[in-house]
């Protein structure tokens, strides 16, 4: 796995926040992450849940001004038509997602893109559910977006062992996983994208 | 026969009960739950002479009690309400005995026909104040219940602000739960922030004798003693002022526009406000702010003065006003959280329900808005809203709990979280 960048600008608080979301994936979706890329100020991770579907989640930089937030939110969700995955996530930096609009929420609703906010202490929760999506012809990418840029990651930001982006052991029979489960059964609204669900499946025995 | 996932089960039989003071709400997944009244009552005597008819029951609950009651002589002292302010006493047995019914009952006109049906996966809901011991009553009960029925797979017990929270999707909040006994201000980030918990001793019951004291002063002393006349008088004329001395200043200069006459349908009672519409804000205001200088000859004439609440070390003064002792809640927690939780205060409770008759916006608000106001005059920005269902939202948060919680989170009486499960504690 690499991260390929246009330009190597990203600041140490962005692959902080990369590192989460890794996390994220890899504990809370039981998956594995494939590749890391950078372009301009989004970050987009690669990877596949434990089910196999592809996942991407594009990371909205904590630069990004907060009087500009909810533009570039609305753009991301209107960008994430292009991306080839089944499942796209915008991961926001928790002390800018209270700058979100009600209406931006819809918008990403309607796009069917999911909400993770990522906070500086390390914890993730999946604000808004992703829909499963009909994809659409994909754009080859740009030949300069390839660009590696895996020696900076691993120079700045020290993976912790037990973060580790190897493919995890599937999930046992007895792990929620009530984003998941039998989707054809009639769910209530109230449970539809609610992100306790996320916060609540990550507890352990103990209050952990 | 098609074996279903852990998670997909506990989806499937998801169960959620909601113990409050004067309803129990109960039910599997679903839109909405079913609701009957929190109360029981016992046949005593009368069973001798039920037995001849083949009734053998002790205790009736549910819609059934209405049947029974003509064939008791003394109702007050059969009919048991087991809840006082979402408490129990430990060793208050009958009150107990109708938890149980009631419980039994939810199961027995919930379970499911299917046949890989094994037991609900259950959260109850109880007070944020509620004592270890009705934890384990809980835990016991319905240990005994799935002996007789196999209807518990497992079984756990939130705080009902946890349960707002979740209904509301808010992960990091504070949820300001406001009955007729008391008032739970909780702060919530992922978990209920325990050593943060304030509890004032009131809520609707001060706006209930206020309006009792309004309506002596009306000459309608001898009514006051029926309470469903005094709590109909109070949320017919009740109003939250946007600033209590403004009101009444207002309301004085122009008794016309606050005048305000009160009539009991199907009856020839009506109460006239006349020249002391002023006296209506009082109704509103003493939920938010009972220190206020004109409660004092209330207090001075018999009025009960709201108890303190000792927490620990602390005592909270009973007439703290609302947004004072939302500050002081948050007085203990993580100045890095205080933005966030300012953010998203969520008001829950029929003692938060206050209308904003038309044309009198600019003298008199709703809940929300008060609390607003009250913590910006404090140099506090914050967004205050009233939950969305107010009826439901506990029960809704405890099914998605029952959902959510991984099924080998076992009970941990430390962190007050995780399964109490058949094979393993019963």
């Amino acid at each position: 796995m690499g991260v390929e960048s246009k330009e190597a600008t990203l600041s140490r608080e962005d692959l902080m926040y990369v590192d989460y979301i890794k996390k994220f994936i890899v504990d809370v979706k039981r998956g594995r992450v494939d590749r890391v890329s950078a372009r301009d100020n989004t970050i987009e991770i690669i990877g596949v849940d434990s089910t196999g579907a592809r996942l991407a989640v594009r990371l909205i930089s904590s630069r990004i001004p907060i009087s500009y937030v909810n533009t570039e939110v609305t753009h991301e969700a209107h960008e994430a038509e292009e991306i080839d995955a089944d499942y796209v996530y915008l991961a926001i930096p928790s002390k800018k997602l209270i700058y979100i609009a009600k209406r931006t929420r819809e918008i990403l609703k309607e796009k069917g893109v999911g909400l993770i906010e990522v906070y500086a202490h390390g914890d993730t929760v999946e604000v808004m559910s992703s829909s499963l999506r009909i994809q659409k012809p994909v754009q080859p990418k740009s030949p300069v977006v390839e660009r590696i840029i895996q020696p900076r990651l691993s120079e700045e930001v020290r993976l912790p062992a037990n973060l580790s982006s190897e493919r995890p052991e599937m999930p046992s029979e007895n792990i929620a996983r009530p984003s998941t489960v039998d989707s054809e059964e009639k769910i209530p609204d109230f449970v539809k994208d609610n992100p306790w669900l996320s916060v609540l499946s990550r507890r352990r025995a103990g209050g952990g | 026969m098609t074996v279903l996932s852990v998670a997909t089960y506990k989806q499937r039989y998801a169960y959620g009960e909601d113990y409050g003071t004067s309803q129990f709400k109960f039910g599997p997944i679903g839109e909405k739950p079913i609701v009957i009244e929190n109360r029981g009552l016992f046949l005593g005597e009368s069973r001798t002479l039920l037995k001849i008819y083949g009734i053998e029951k002790e205790v009736v609950v549910g819609p059934d009690v209405v049947k029974y009651l003509g064939s008791i002589e003394d109702v007050s002292r059969h009919l048991v309400y087991p809840m006082r302010d979402g408490l129990i006493d430990k060793n208050d047995g009958r009150s107990w005995r109708i938890i149980e019914e009631l419980t039994r009952y939810g199961f027995l006109v919930s379970r499911p026909q299917t046949r890989d049906f094994d037991g609900f996966y259950v959260t109850a809901a109880l007070s944020a104040i509620a004592p270890d011991y009705m934890y384990e009553r809980l835990f016991e009960i319905h240990a005994k219940i799935d002996k007789e029925e196999r209807s518990v797979k497992a079984v756990t017990v939130i705080p009902q602000p946890l349960a707002v929270a979740i209904a509301e999707k808010s992960v990091t909040c504070v949820v300001v739960e406001s009955g007729h006994g008391n008032t739970q201000i909780t702060p919530i980030s992922a978990y209920p922030i325990r050593n943060a918990i304030v509890a004032l001793n009131r809520g609707g019951a001060e706006a209930d004798a206020i309006a009792a004291e309004i309506l002596k002063d009306l000459g309608f002393g001898d009514r006051v003693r029926e309470e469903k006349f005094v709590r109909l008088f109070k949320e017919a004329v009740g109003l939250v002022p946007r600033n209590l001395d403004a009101a009444i200043k207002a309301a004085r200069q122009n008794p016309e526009r606050f005048a305000v006459a009160f009539k009991i349908p199907g009856t020839t009672i009506e109460v006239n406000l006349e020249r002391n519409g002023w006296m209506r804000f009082l109704i509103g205001e003493v939920i938010f702010n009972p220190e206020h200088e004109v409660f004092e000859s209330y207090y001075k004439r018999g009025m009960p003065r709201p108890r303190d609440t000792v927490m620990g070390e602390f005592v909270v003064r009973g007439t703290l006003p609302l947004v004072n002792a939302i500050q002081e809640a948050l007085s203990r927690v993580s100045i890095e959280l205080l933005p966030r939780l300012y953010n998203d205060i969520i008001l829950s409770g029929g003692n938060f329900s206050w209308r904003v008759p038309k044309g009198l916006e600019d003298v008199a608000v709703d809940s929300a808005e008060k609390i607003r106001l009250g913590l910006a005059e404090l140099g506090i920005d914050s967004r205050v809203h009233i939950v969305a269902d107010p009826l439901y939202s506990v029960w809704k948060g405890a099914i998605v709990y029952s959902i959510a919680l991984p099924e080998d989170v076992e009970w941990d009486w430390r962190s007050r979280e995780g399964w109490y499960k058949r094979g393993v504690h019963y």
